[in-house]
């Protein structure tokens, strides 16, 4: 399954039960929409450490970034542990 | 890095006697912290790098030794939060140019840093902060109050959290490295704890401080991501210096029980007083072993916010019912005010307190298992 | 220049009457229909707006030292809301001053007043008053405040002269003076910050025996203060009045100076000529304040020179209505008052702010916002958790007429539309059945909050 998809699933799942995986737009502005908090927005991080191997808490994080799906799935996937940098 | 410098250290702290305890402990020493930071253990973090590891396990080890082997709790404490606050941060997510300019002083300890994040009205709510960082061209002004702030009335610079504000709209929080001698920056109001006196806790008012957008840690609003790396760090450091604490309050205790006799032999002999001193050792053990763990751990890619937690509730509880038994163990002795024991009781007591109320942790870990409330 | 109310005549307003204003061009956007003004007390305002809301047209004050950015969102709101107006032949209704209110969302919200309900309110002011040619009257307060309908637009339509003070430099206890001292008004409105002002710039012993009608509106005055005030104006009537942007003044209460300077709280007194005010109870019912004994409650007014709606989004939106039987539509004061033998006493606010993430929200304002969507029928919002992980949920049934029910995405992606980011529902619960309701016939929260957590 492609990155997006599986950041999708995660945040549908724990941040808006409300809206299927499949619904969410990969440019919906997840700040605006109220569906990630600056509080949540730590949490998601944290997902994305652990899920894909990223050292979250030693490279400089942008949570400009982290407002769409597609930011989120591109920050994953230039840091994931194998990435080509 | 330099172990033998540390060993030293260590020696040397080994060396007054009982007696003198209690006035070490009444204010801070900067002669102390001066030797202390002679010592290195402000640069434990340099083998950090980008990728974590070594440095911090031997941050946590040293503080650990400091915690067990210097009768000033406060001085620990202090040290705890130069590290997290001021070394780790800076290292962890400033720019070069800040990481160039500041480092160096801190690592020597010859600039104390701290933290500014809680304020009156925002303890464990730390979203409910009112201090603002407002952007004007290429500054930041930063106004507000914090407090319970520890370093402050000695601090050279100081990791301000605060609410960025950039075209009229709030961003969420950003870190800002601001040095005290600044205009603007009072850190004159020191705050009369009942414990961990050697250690300077106070009040930090700033008013229409100009910061350089240079001096802004990380991206703007990237405030709250960063704290929660630090909080982390700094709980590791801070329980890891409680659990060394500990270790000395059993050996004190231990050379205490068989020197003293009643009824003909030494009170060690009696089963429920030995087994005070068994219940700290036991809890060392196990807070000991969570520590090591989360520090092979936390630089990986594990959850770790209900092990910190757990640590943190645990042995800030653990450390509290140590001196609690040897007060116990101490009898008539460890009641008096020349003795050590009450200055560690007022100085483990906040253990609860800080880095998070225990209470609150409870319940973090009651969501973060997915009990519905 | 005149105001023309439908059928109640015309009334000029002189702008040679008013003195100490500024001599400058009100800084302003106008367009055909509309005009918003930057409030400025200069004499060319009031006749702009005059003839403006005499053409049937749209008069915005917006407070002079607002930002570039606040006042540009106001003129695409008003402009946009003129047009509407002229498009569906409503100029005809009359012209409208709109006013701004604080709202918690973060775009302008303003009053819509019609010029009708100004006539009349004008009318009530002056008989009440007695203002005539020889009024004085001293404008403390800025001119977008409502409070401005009485001490200012009465007072001249009446003939009377006012004193335009300059709101920002109130603090200037020597220029308050002079203006006292030397205009020697008879009438002087205040509201507890203006009366501190006015004690602060005379001295105790400096009576002003000119002064024979003081009003107190706008909130609650420290006894210290109105005491200060009843020494210096030994020849005043004192009137505490009750009221709000969306209704004007609805309740007056006349004091002694001796009532006025001792009274703990001042009571807000009887419903104005011509006001309908009803007691909303707690266990239920309503009843009216001349029928109520003695009770405690909830305050429903309706008064005849109420505002039409908010102007919001470049569209007049209805105000919070509460319709009970007996009586025209009311509208809720959101404070608890207690009555006896017909007199109010303030007893405290009823509001939902409450804070999340260290920002200050609206409960109300936030199911207003659902409501407004379109999407929502009935919208229901609380916070759940405590401390820095609060989430604030919003319950929501189909809006009437719609084909099917609204996604939580739809619902999401227009909401976004009407509020900040910090105000948005973070967990969405639709309901396929109306809400259940309680014994005052509002929907029950904390069975709907239980009913969410079912799922």
């Amino acid at each position: 399954m492609s990155t997006i998809n599986e950041v999708k699933d995660y945040i549908t799942e724990k941040f808006a039960k409300d809206i299927s995986s499949e619904d969410l737009p990969s440019d919906i502005d997840l700040n605006a929409t109220g569906i990630l908090t600056s509080v949540s927005t730590v949490q998601l991080l944290g997902w994305c450490g652990r899920t894909y191997r990223i050292p979250i808490n030693s490279i400089p994080i942008d949570p400009d970034v982290l407002k769409t799906p597609e930011g989120i799935a591109k920050f994953i996937d230039s840091h994931r542990v194998g990435a080509d940098k | 890095m330099d172990e033998e410098q540390w060993s030293m250290f260590m020696k040397e702290l080994r060396g007054p006697g009982e007696e003198e305890e209690p006035e070490l402990r009444k204010g801070f020493s900067l002669d102390l912290w001066g030797r202390l930071s002679e010592s290195g253990l402000f640069a434990s973090l340099s083998d950090m790098g980008r990728d974590g590891g070594a440095g911090l396990k031997t941050a946590v080890r040293r503080v650990r030794e400091l915690g067990r082997t210097s009768p000033d709790r406060g001085l620990t404490f202090s040290a705890v939060t130069q590290l997290a606050s001021t070394v780790y941060c800076l290292r962890g997510f400033a720019s070069k140019e800040l990481q160039e300019r500041y480092l160096p002083a801190a690592e020597a300890g010859t600039a104390i840093g701290g933290h500014a994040i809680t304020e009156a009205a925002a303890g464990s709510d730390v979203m409910n902060m009112a201090t603002t960082a407002t952007l004007r061209g290429d500054t930041y002004v930063l106004d507000g109050t914090k407090r319970f702030i520890t370093n402050a009335p000695v601090a050279s610079t100081l990791v301000v959290y605060a609410k960025t504000v950039e075209d009229g709209e709030e961003k969420g929080l950003s870190a800002f490295l601001v040095e005290t001698a600044w205009p603007g920056v009072d850190t004159s109001r020191a705050m009369p704890t009942a414990g961990l006196r050697s250690s300077p806790i106070g009040e930090v008012l700033l008013e229409e401080v100009e910061v350089p957008t240079s001096h802004r840690i990380g991206y703007s609003g990237a405030g709250l991501l960063i704290l929660d790396q630090v909080m982390k760090r700094e709980i590791l450091l801070a329980f890891a210096g409680n659990i060394g604490e500990m270790e000395r309050l059993v050996q004190r205790s231990v050379d205490h029980v068989n020197e003293r006799e009643q009824f003909g032999t030494s009170i060690g002999s009696n089963q429920l007083v030995a087994n005070r001193i068994v219940e700290s050792q036991i809890a060392i053990e196990l807070g000991g072993a969570l520590i090591e763990s989360i520090a092979d751990r936390i630089d990986g890619f594990d959850e770790m916010t209900i092990p910190i937690a757990a640590a943190k509730i645990f042995i800030s509880e653990a450390n509290v019912a140590s001196v609690l038994n040897a007060i116990q163990v101490h009898g008539g002795n460890g009641y008096l005010e020349t003795s050590p024991l009450p200055i560690d009781l007022m100085d483990a007591l906040p253990g609860a307190i800080y880095s998070g109320s225990n209470d609150l942790l409870r319940t973090k870990i009651a969501t973060m298992l997915g009990i519905v409330n | 220049m005149h105001v023309v109310g439908g059928g109640s005549g015309g009334w000029s307003l002189r702008s040679d009457r008013i003195l100490e204003a500024r001599d400058e061009e009100p800084a302003a956007s106008t367009g055909p229909g509309f005009g918003v003004y930057r409030a400025l007390k200069s004499p060319r305002l009031i006749g702009e707006c005059v003839s403006l809301l005499d053409r049937g047209g749209v008069a915005a004050l917006v407070p002079a030292s607002a930002a570039d950015g606040y006042f540009d969102q106001v003129v695409r709101q008003v402009a946009h809301f003129a047009e509407s107006r002229d498009t569906a032949g409503d100029t005809a209704a009359g012209g409208i001053l709109a006013l701004p209110t604080s709202g918690s969302t973060g775009s302008p919200k303003l009053v819509a007043i019609p010029a009708e309900g100004i006539v009349r309110f004008m009318e009530w002011g002056k008989r009440y008053f007695g203002f005539d040619a020889s009024t004085v009257s001293l404008s403390l307060s800025p001119w977008n405040f409502d409070v401005s309908l009485l001490d200012t637009w009465a007072v001249l339509a009446a003939g009377g002269t006012v004193v335009a003070a300059d709101a920002a430099r109130l603090q200037d206890t020597d220029y308050l003076r002079r203006l006292v001292f030397e205009h020697r008004p008879t009438f002087l409105q205040t509201v507890p910050s203006t009366l501190d002002a006015l004690v602060k710039a005379i001295a105790e012993d400096d009576v002003q025996e000119s002064v024979t009608g003081l009003v107190l509106t706008g909130g609650v005055a420290a006894q210290v203060t109105r005491g200060a005030a009843a020494r210096r104006f030994p020849s005043a009537v004192f009137y505490n009045v009750y009221g709000a942007t969306e209704v004007n003044d609805c309740s007056i209460q006349e004091l002694s100076a001796r009532e006025f300077a001792e009274a703990d709280t001042l009571p807000l007194g009887e419903p104005i000529t011509g006001c309908d005010i009803v007691l909303g109870l707690p266990e239920g019912g309503h009843v009216p304040v001349d029928h109520a004994g003695d009770a405690e409650g909830e305050v429903l007014v309706r008064t005849p020179w109420m505002a039409l709606g908010y102007l919001m989004d470049g569209a007049l939106h209805p105000l919070p209505a509460v319709e009970v039987e007996g009586h025209r539509t009311l509208y809720p004061m959101k404070d608890r008052v207690s009555c006896t033998a017909g007199r109010l006493t303030y007893l405290g606010r009823r509001d939902r702010t409450v804070k999340i993430r260290g920002q200050r929200i609206d409960l109300d304002e936030i199911e207003q916002a659902a409501r407004r969507t379109g999407l929502a029928g009935m919208a229901c919002a609380w916070i759940g958790e405590e401390g820095s992980d609060a989430e604030l949920h919003l319950a929501y049934t189909t809006a009437e007429h719609a084909p099917r029910p609204a996604s939580g995405l739809q619902v999401r992606m227009q909401l976004s539309r009407l509020l900040p980011s910090f105000a948005m529902p973070n967990r969405l619960h639709l309901f396929d059945r109306p809400f259940p309701l309680n014994g005052n016939g509002k929907p029950d929260l904390p069975m709907i909050k239980k009913q969410t957590e079912g799922k």
